[in-house]
């Protein structure tokens, strides 16, 4: 296996997309037509790194899913940040299902991820998290982003 | 973690007492917003970064429980502290149950004292200081000049926790990244939204991705003197689908080591280019990079990081930058070493006695009125060496006089000298919030930098006081108001307008200086400094003005302006085959006859029509031959040519 990998599932008009690996100049998004889709659900919990060539590849490609409905779930943190930081990079008419939040604790040093879901941690505007995330040892750990900045894409 | 602490909404019916927890706050430097409308409480939430919410439990309109719940999905813990206050509603149970519903961190109940209430609140702080309240990310940033210590893992946060920056900011960016070995990729986002990247690999640049026509592969080559321009042609003409380098050196044209160093010099520039007076947001994106060939190592990155800092950052950035540092010492870090290569940096070199000097627990303050440097140098001096980790910021035990204050009231006011409303709310932004905060938040930050006003007796130092007062209050209301857009408008208009003028004197001063009309030359080009002082290459024709003017005969002030003159020319001006002309010049000025030759046939490989070169080159071979007793061409090139322009090793 390379360092990029697609996998497209149709189920007639709805694509589902898992992406893994490296998205860099060195992707070519031409092999994966996205033509004809109406839904599109793209799963990047196994995207590892991004670069700028790579947001410039993705911006084209996604764009080329026209009216599609486009969600995004499982996104890391990486992904998250592009969300945030680059018109573009998530349609105007898409939506983020799910995406992690990193958590730290001082004591132990130890970091997690933690999942939040549509309507479970947030809304189209609002954010609830968890009330407590814990380390292996029990340590309380807090969250590990600049909430005004890691949560911009929730009011946008 | 932290978060925007220093702003807090008060949402109080009682307007006696609302006033006075608002004055209380604004007192403390806090920035305070006061309502009882529940509408206006939304508002107010949603326009400012509110770090702390005050508010009573019986509201007219809801209960302060209930208004809370209807927030806090929006403003979660982290985000918004809260803070309940009640005369009515104050039994055990019922403050247990309403802190545990809006996950509350204060119940206080009626009456309390002010000071109670304020000290429930994490205040700002001023740079270098110990708490952990931070102002926002990019001030944050530069916090790390007050730190002696830090992890590379807080170093990597600070940086992942950057949004919008000035380009300005860049090179202590990169240093940072190089220095902790971090890996992976800086993604730049321009104002116009496009993409630009870096790649990093443990403490390596491997990959600048900026598209940039003027530093292609094979200019660079040839402007370094690797590869004949007639082979540049021919290479050109190959319509071979091979890389451009691949056809260089399939052909033996040049060495694939040559193609490295001028791929890496290609990178620099092009890092260069990101280095500007404008906002740019910045997401670092840690991974794994594989290291490649060619490469910007650490040692290399600090000779680049050295001709960015000196070229590219202006002085009034740097004086806005450090008026927050001015009463801090100076320390030197453990990276701090008598031989360390940083000390031998063009720009700490060209400052005598500067090492001695830092390191002799004087504030910057007191270093800058000793003035005994020359202050762009110093400053940039300053900034070179605490990017590079060898110096910090220390609290100064030191009490500040009624002259001390009076002189650094003097320096604030003289930035915003011939600045309009819109400069010098930008100016004070920058100055105390990073240049990311909002008119009112600028305002109190401001007030608070400058302290309480000075007694009666005091009565210079009052009145200048007021005055810094008056103008940070003028400015902030104008920025508020809705007249800043029409100045900004009229700013560019008269922007563009400068520009057209400069770029004439600036085509009118070339041809004085081809037909060697110095002096003309050299009073357009003053004139074209003072219009638009960022017009490239403008110190280069200065340069080369000064030494046309100054003849035959050296002298060594004007030749020591010239240097301190092309030190600061930016990398990518550099690759002009007048630069190489303007190198030329001072190298024959100092007598250094073999390199001037050298340099004018590299001005001449870039440009074979440049006839100064060519005249210059005559000069140069009648002077040899007029001269037979000694052979002019073999000088020690090292005796002469300055250690200015000569890169540490």
């Amino acid at each position: 296996m390379g360092k990029f990998e697609i996998k497209i599932e149709k189920a007639g008009a709805a694509f589902t997309v898992q992406v893994i690996g490296v998205i860099d100049e060195d992707v070519d998004f031409n092999s994966y037509s996205l033509a004809g889709a109406t839904s599109l659900e793209l799963n990047l919990e196994a995207v590892k790194s991004i670069n700028s060539c790579g947001i410039r590849e993705w911006i084209k490609w996604i764009g080329t899913a026209g009216t599609a409905q486009v969600t995004y779930l499982l996104c890391p943190k990486i992904i998250v940040d592009q969300i945030n930081m680059v018109q573009g990079f998530l349609p105007a008419n898409g939506k983020v299902k799910s995406f992690f939040v990193p958590y730290y604790c001082d004591e132990s040093g130890e970091e997690k991820n933690i999942l939040f879901t549509h309507g479970k941690e947030y809304t189209d505007s609002t954010v609830t998290p968890p009330a407590a995330v814990k380390d292996d040892s029990g340590n309380e750990m807090e969250m590990d982003v600049v909430e005004a900045k890691y949560f911009k894409f929730i009011k946008k | 973690m932290a978060g925007l602490h220093t702003q807090i909404l008060i949402f109080e019916d009682d307007s006696t007492l609302g006033l006075a927890l608002k004055k209380a706050f604004e007192k403390e430097g806090f920035v305070a917003y006061l309502t009882s409308n529940l509408s206006e409480a939304k508002a107010i939430l949603d326009k400012n970064p509110i770090g702390t919410l005050v508010v009573d439990c019986l509201l007219p309109e809801i209960s302060g429980v209930e208004f809370v719940e209807s927030i806090r999905g929006k403003y979660p813990v982290g985000v918004l502290d809260v803070i309940l206050m009640s005369g009515i509603l104050g039994d055990p149970a019922f403050i247990k149950e309403s802190l545990r519903t809006v996950s509350g961190k204060h119940f206080l109940k009626k009456p309390f004292e002010l000071s109670k209430l304020i000290s429930l609140v994490e205040k700002p702080v001023a740079p270098g200081g110990a708490a952990e309240v931070l102002l926002n990310p990019r001030m944050a940033l530069y916090h790390m000049f007050g730190q002696k210590k830090m992890t590379a893992r807080e170093k990597r946060k600070a940086i992942e926790a950057l949004d919008e920056i000035y380009g300005f900011d860049l090179p202590f960016i990169y240093s940072l990244i190089v220095e902790s070995q971090i890996s992976g990729n800086l993604n730049l986002i321009a104002q116009k939204g496009d993409v630009f990247g870096i790649y990093f690999s443990g403490g390596n640049i491997t990959g600048v991705d900026i598209p940039d026509k003027e530093t292609y592969l094979g200019k660079l080559l040839v402007e370094r003197g690797f590869l004949h321009p007639e082979d540049l042609i021919a290479a050109t003409q190959d319509k071979s689908n091979r890389r451009f380098g691949e056809k260089l050196t399939s052909g033996f044209m040049v060495s694939p080591h040559a193609i490295d160093i001028a791929l890496t010099l290609q990178m620099s520039v092009r890092l260069s280019r990101t280095i500007v007076d404008q906002k740019v947001s910045v997401n670092l994106v840690s991974a794994d990079v594989e290291l490649t060939n060619p490469h910007i190592d650490a040692d290399t990155f600090a000779e680049f990081l050295h001709d960015w800092i000196v070229a590219k950052i202006s002085i009034q950035w740097l004086r806005a930058q450090y008026i927050q540092w001015m009463e801090f010492s100076l320390v030197k870090t453990p990276t701090f070493r008598d031989n360390h290569p940083a000390l031998r940096a063009p720009v700490v070199q060209a400052l005598p006695n500067f090492v001695k000097d830092i390191g002799s627990g004087l504030t910057l303050s007191q270093l800058i009125d000793s003035q005994k440097y020359a202050e762009e140098p110093f400053y940039k001096a300053i900034h070179y060496l605490l990017t590079r980790g060898l110096l910090v910021f220390a609290k100064s035990e030191r009490k500040m006089s009624s002259l001390d204050r009076m002189k650094h009231f003097n320096k604030i006011y003289r930035q915003f000298t011939d600045l309009n409303k819109i400069e010098i709310f930008d100016l004070i932004n920058q100055m105390v919030a990073g240049g990311q905060g909002t008119p009112d938040f600028v305002l109190a930050e401001f007030n608070r930098f400058i302290g309480q006003p000075p007694s009666a007796e005091e009565k210079e130092l009052s009145v200048l006081h007021q005055q810094l007062s008056n103008l940070a209050q003028n400015s902030i209301e104008f920025a508020k108001s809705g007249n800043r857009e029409k100045l900004k408008e009229d700013m560019a208009k008269s922007e563009i307008e400068q520009k057209m003028q400069a770029s004439q004197h600036m085509e009118e001063a070339k041809n004085h200086l081809q037909k060697s009309s110095f002096k003309l030359g050299l009073e357009l080009l003053q004139k074209v400094q003072k219009v638009d002082p960022k017009t490239q290459k403008l110190r280069i024709y200065m340069s080369w003005a000064k030494l046309g003017l100054m003849g035959a005969s050296p002298k060594p002030s004007v030749i020591s302006e010239v240097e301190m003159e092309l030190m600061q020319v930016a990398p990518e001006d550099k690759i002009d085959p007048i630069f190489s002309f303007v190198m030329g010049l001072l190298s024959k000025a100092k007598g250094d006859f073999s390199g001037a030759q050298k340099l004018f046939q590299k001005a001449m490989s870039l440009e074979p029509n440049l006839i100064v070169a060519r005249r210059e080159m005559t000069v140069l071979a009648g002077m040899a031959k007029t001269n037979t007793n000694q052979d002019v061409f073999s000088r020690d090139l090292g005796e002469v040519f300055s250690s200015l322009f000569k890169r540490s090793k």
